[in-house]
């Protein structure tokens, strides 16, 4: 589903190499987990692999679906299926969440060849998929993100991702800022999405959001490589040893 | 005095006489009218040679001389920093006649502050004139003082290069007698990463009006400006500010606080300035005005003035008086009022102070300021 | 940035196409002579068979002002204007004998009003409000006239009610606005030809929005409307004025001005849609929009509230203000102000607190695109007696490619130790992280942009009449598509 091949890239004002020779192959259905120290380049995979200005790709490649995924601009790549969960979701005062996550839906099923949903069923379905997700319908009268708890604002992600339907969402620290009951319920949102197909890449520092959402393989990213794969133990030995042997010898 | 200042000095002359004292139709003076000062004219202008200069020589990376011996290069940047379309800028520089030159030299840092102490003890007009450089990397903290115990007027002007990559800390605290009007002018121009942070105390004279011009001219630089305005009784105090982002990648930090007592006057106006094409810009200030005696007054104007869409640039401005949700709960408390109040004027004061750190000047020579007035407005002697 | 150049062709290019209303009337017109003088004035008045106080009212503002100077102190600059090259009363021949009834109206003007989503006929009128239709210097229609005066409501072109109502008109007109007021008032007081006039009687809660549409259609024609609003004690009215005018190379002038006063417990909601022409993508052309407005809240507990959506105009003057003289009585304003291409727009509000406990509210949303220039300009003014007067101010812009301004100018002036000023502005950009999360979720950009200032705006825009709101929350669409590459 997803490849990725000596993936290179840079902040572009910087000139500062951030990936530099990153491999990964994601298969469908597939859950993997990526993590690693602080500065090791998490968020920049996930902002490169959703295309956010700032980054320039300076050598490798991404094929999703067997597409070119680089070639694409930021809507495309979520039009043919590439989510990403923000680790920092975005407030934007005024706008209504319902009025956001029906320009989204609409936007993307137009793309995607498919009629756009009427207010009236838009409504229902947005509600139906809130009330999967045990969110308060309420939120979506509320302004997008705005004054939204660190709980409110994951659970305001997974609700997105049930309504756009990607084969394929990065989950970028979605655990930083929750609770321990915020966090079981978040996850339950992303296991209930977990439908044998979808694939997803979390990336995370601690091991504890990999006890509700169970990878089929972890990584290890430091300094912009993958320097060890394995299975889900390979998070408990993180766990138990934190990154000393990973940090950059400074 | 050289050929060139001889000239500047004639055109500010010319300058001023066309302009007069601005009446309240001048929109920059239109909280501050000073078209009643012409009587003060004729008033016999004094030298007032600072004090503790004499401290200033035999310090490694500093040289003090008067303009005529310093470099025609130096002589070229006096005058070039404030626009003489404003009256008093015009009016100091019509009466120009020394100038005093500290240069700090490239890449030195001068532990010791820099004092330039000023005390008028007689009537007049004292003309206090300042070229303040330091070259690229330099660092030094500069003093100012203006004392008065009669009645004239003190027009100084300092004009300020920091180089890039320098770092000048400014104190500036002006406490004249309230018969004295105070009319000043500061202006600055910041180069590459180079930092300047301004923090005036707005204590003194009856009528008082302070010009400050800071030009972030490189990128990378930054301004702090921070002031205090503690008046009373029926004084009137005008701080001007002018922040120009003229290169991207500047920020600017401003803070005002004005307290105000008895019918007195305090007027804010800022404006920052971004020009075209200096992108990337943070700009953002703050103007407060706390309100204490029954016909004290507070005019604010902070002002935007952008031309550039990379910004980030805020104001606020907030005037009122102590809240009383804070004073009961500290009287409830059993503080008695006046305390009570005391308290939460300080600590209106100190949010300026505090991130100042341990500067000597701030304890040595504004804390006894702050407190006088803080036990003059609440010694209920303030019936006005 | 090759995208920000391509932002601003792609503005500059829509705004100029998307100006629907730029159509024009091909109808016979009665006009005046050319130019300003007394004899001028005194035919204004003849025509409008005025009696001779308001004559002499006229005159006398006239006088005034030719010893005035025109201002000079907001952040606009246009050619010098012109004042003798103007027309300063032109009408549609067939109104000349007052029509009685629609039936009698030339169906050319009622189709402007149509095209223009006005329709005045009574099978497709606007349920719900009742229309004013000014066409240049005339009334053309007053719909609903029968309903309202049941209600007691006097609602009827200005120039009707100085025949019908002199009493009124005569004890109010000029009181809040003086003729000397400024020197774009003192030429309307001379010349002011139509605009309406509304008097809600006491307890009276006026049954239906009331709504002003201005049409600016002849050459060189100035048009200057006089709306004069009385709300008596405990009566409530909301009122709205829409405006447009054909695509034109050369300049107009419009210069308004509006009285409103609210009595005791009274409340007058005002709501403005300027959508003159703003001019081509070069500033060739457009209205000067030079406008006084001002409320006085006499009453105790009155209230009013200016909600503004300006679009239009090629250069816009303006400022409606509330002078807070009763005792609780409280003052909003809330704007939208769009400038693109050359268009330039000064305006804010006034909120001078006279009495004690007095409140304003100001919440104003600038938005500056392609080569435009906009400034914010308002004073908040506590005199000495306004004890416990209280103002809230928050003023955003946004900027929209890098050769456009956006100016803040605030002045608080706080002269009573109890009062309390709060004030706040920021000028940004639009987020690029906003941008790039609705983008990640499927939008491209220039949904994206539209929805995030629709955001932006959403405050000022909700305070809107529902039946306006929706033709503003496009309008404001229309004025920024394009806007990004």
């Amino acid at each position: 589903m997803l490849s990725i091949q000596n993936l290179h890239a840079q902040i572009e004002e910087e000139e500062k190499a951030i990936l530099k020779g990153l491999n990964l192959e994601i298969n469908p259905g597939e859950v993997h987990a990526i993590m690693g120290p602080n500065g090791a380049g998490k968020s920049t995979l996930g902002n490169v692999l959703a295309g956010k200005d700032g980054y320039e790709v300076t050598e490798g490649s991404v094929f999703f679906k067997g597409q070119d995924l680089l070639a694409l601009d930021v809507e495309e790549r979520a039009h043919v299926g590439l989510f990403l969960a923000f680790q920092y979701p975005v407030e934007i005062p005024g706008v209504q969440m319902l009025n956001f996550l029906r320009t989204c839906t609409n936007e993307t099923r137009l793309a995607r060849g498919l009629p756009e949903l009427s207010g009236m069923d838009f409504l229902k379905l947005a509600r139906a998929k809130a009330a999967d997700l045990k969110i308060n319908p309420d939120m979506l009268k509320r302004s997008v993100n705005s004054g939204f708890s660190g709980g409110e604002k994951k659970r305001a992600e997974i609700l997105q991702m049930a309504l756009l339907e990607p084969q394929f969402a990065v989950l970028d620290e979605t655990d930083s800022g929750l609770d321990i009951d915020a966090l079981r319920i978040v996850s339950e949102g992303v296991n209930a999405l977990r439908d044998g197909k979808r694939s997803f890449l979390v990336i995370t520092h601690y091991q504890r959001l990999l006890d509700h959402i169970k990878p089929d393989h972890v990584h290890v990213l430091a300094d912009g490589q993958i320097v060890r794969s394995g299975g889900p133990e390979l998070a408990l030995e993180l766990e138990e040893r934190g990154y000393v042997d990973y940090e950059k010898a400074a | 005095m050289s050929q060139a200042l001889e000239s500047l000095r004639q055109s500010a002359d010319q300058r001023f006489s066309s302009l007069g004292w601005p009446n309240r139709r001048v929109e920059a003076y239109k909280y501050s009218d000073l078209s009643g000062l012409k009587q003060l004219e004729t008033a016999d202008a004094i030298a007032t040679p600072p004090s503790g200069l004499d401290a200033l020589t035999g310090i490694d990376g500093l040289s003090l001389v008067s303009a005529s011996q310093a470099s025609a290069e130096l002589q070229d940047k006096i005058g070039s920093l404030i626009p003489l379309d404003d009256a008093v800028a015009a009016y100091s520089t019509a009466h120009l006649d020394e100038v005093i030159v500290l240069t700090i030299a490239r890449n030195t840092k001068i532990e010791q502050p820099l004092v330039l102490d000023h005390g008028r003890m007689a009537t007049g007009s004292s003309f206090p004139r300042y070229l303040v450089v330091l070259e690229k990397g330099a660092e030094a903290e500069l003093v100012e003082r203006y004392a008065a115990n009669s009645d004239g007027m003190t027009c100084p002007v300092v004009e300020i290069f920091v180089e890039p990559g320098a770092q000048l800390k400014h104190y500036r605290a002006q406490t004249e007698a309230v018969a004295s009007t105070h009319l000043g002018w500061t202006a600055a121009e910041v180069g590459r990463d180079a930092n300047y942070r301004h923090i005036a105390l707005n204590q003194g004279a009856g009528l008082a009006r302070h010009n400050i011009r800071v030009t972030l001219a490189g990128t990378g630089a930054h301004v702090d400006l921070l002031g205090l305005h503690l008046l009373q009784g029926k004084q009137s105090c005008d701080s001007h500010t002018y922040i120009n982002h003229a290169a991207p990648n500047t920020t600017s930090n401003e803070v005002y606080k004005s307290v105000v007592a008895g019918s007195a006057n305090s007027i804010f106006q800022g404006k920052i300035y971004v020009a075209k094409d200096s992108q990337k810009i943070e700009g953002n200030q703050m103007s407060r005005g706390l309100l204490l005696g029954p016909r004290a007054r507070v005019n604010n104007k902070p002002e935007l003035e952008i031309y550039a869409d990379d910004v980030i640039c805020s104001h606020g401005s907030t005037v009122g008086a102590l809240d009383e949700a804070a004073l009961f709960y500290l009287r409830a408390r059993g503080i008695p009022a006046d305390r009570a109040k005391q308290i939460m004027v300080e600590a209106f004061i100190n949010d300026v102070l505090e991130d100042l750190g341990d500067a000597s000047e701030l304890e040595a020579h504004w804390q006894p300021v702050i407190n006088e007035y803080l036990s003059a407005v609440f010694a209920g002697d303030q019936a006005d | 940035m090759a995208a920000t150049v391509d932002t601003v062709e792609r503005v500059k290019k829509i705004s100029v196409e998307t100006y629907k209303y730029g159509f024009e009337t091909d109808v016979e017109m009665d006009r005046i002579p050319k130019g300003l003088n007394e004899d001028i004035v005194r035919m204004i008045s003849a025509k409008k068979n005025e009696p001779e106080w308001l004559l002499d009212w006229r005159l006398e503002a006239y006088r005034r002002w030719t010893q005035m100077e025109e201002p000079d102190w907001a952040k606009v600059s246009f050619p010098k204007i012109d004042y003798n090259d103007y027309y300063y009363y032109a009408a549609p021949k067939s109104l000349a004998d007052k029509p009685k009834s629609l039936d009698e109206v030339d169906p050319k003007l009622l189709d402007t009003y149509k095209r223009l989503g006005i329709p005045l006929d009574e099978q497709e009128r606007l349920a719900g409000v009742a229309v004013d239709a000014v066409f240049d210097s005339v009334s053309v229609a007053t719909t609903f006239k029968h309903k309202l005066e049941e209600a007691g409501v006097i609602f009827m072109p200005i120039s009707e009610a100085v025949a019908k109502h002199p009493e009124l008109v005569q004890k109010y007109l000029g009181t809040v606005v003086p003729t000397t007021d400024n020197y774009f008032a003192a030429l309307n007081s001379a010349v002011f030809t139509d605009g309406s006039f509304v008097y809600v009687p006491k307890g009276v809660r006026c049954p239906m929005e009331l709504s002003t549409y201005f049409r600016i259609n002849a050459q060189e024609t100035g048009q200057f409307e006089r709306t004069l609003i009385v709300c008596d004690d405990d009566a409530y009215v909301s009122y709205l004025e829409g405006c447009t005018a054909p695509m034109r190379d050369e300049n107009q002038l419009h210069a308004a001005v509006v009285e409103l006063i609210v009595m005791d417990n009274a409340e007058i909601k005002y709501s403005t849609v300027q959508n003159w022409y703003p001019g081509d993508e070069n500033g060739k052309g457009g209205i000067y929009n030079f406008v006084t407005k001002r409320a006085q809240c006499r009453g105790v507990n009155s209230k009013v509230s200016w909600t503004q959506v300006e679009t239009g105009s090629a250069v816009t003057w303006k400022y409606p203000s509330c002078v807070l003289q009763g005792d609780g009585s409280q003052g909003e304003f809330y704007s939208i102000a769009i400038t693109n291409n050359l268009q330039q727009a000064d305006t804010g509000t006034k909120m001078i607190h006279v009495g004690k406990n007095t409140r304003s509210r100001i919440i104003s949303k600038g938005i500056s695109a392609g080569r435009s220039d906009q400034t914010y300009r308002g004073l908040v003014k506590m005199l000495p007696k306004a004890q416990g007067a209280r103002n809230f101010t928050q003023c955003d812009s946004l900027l929209i490619g890098d050769r456009c301004g956006a100016h803040t100018v605030p002045y608080i002036e706080v002269a009573n130790p109890s009062a309390a000023v709060e004030h706040e502005a920021t000028t940004s950009k639009v987020s690029d992280d906003q941008l790039f999360y609705c983008r990640q979720r499927g939008m491209n950009e220039e949904k994206a942009l539209a929805l995030i200032v629709n955001g932006f705006v959403k405050e000022v825009l909700q305070e809107l009449p529902m039946e306006f709101a929706v033709e503003a929350q496009a309008l404001v669409e229309i004025s920024l598509e394009g806007s990004v590459g």
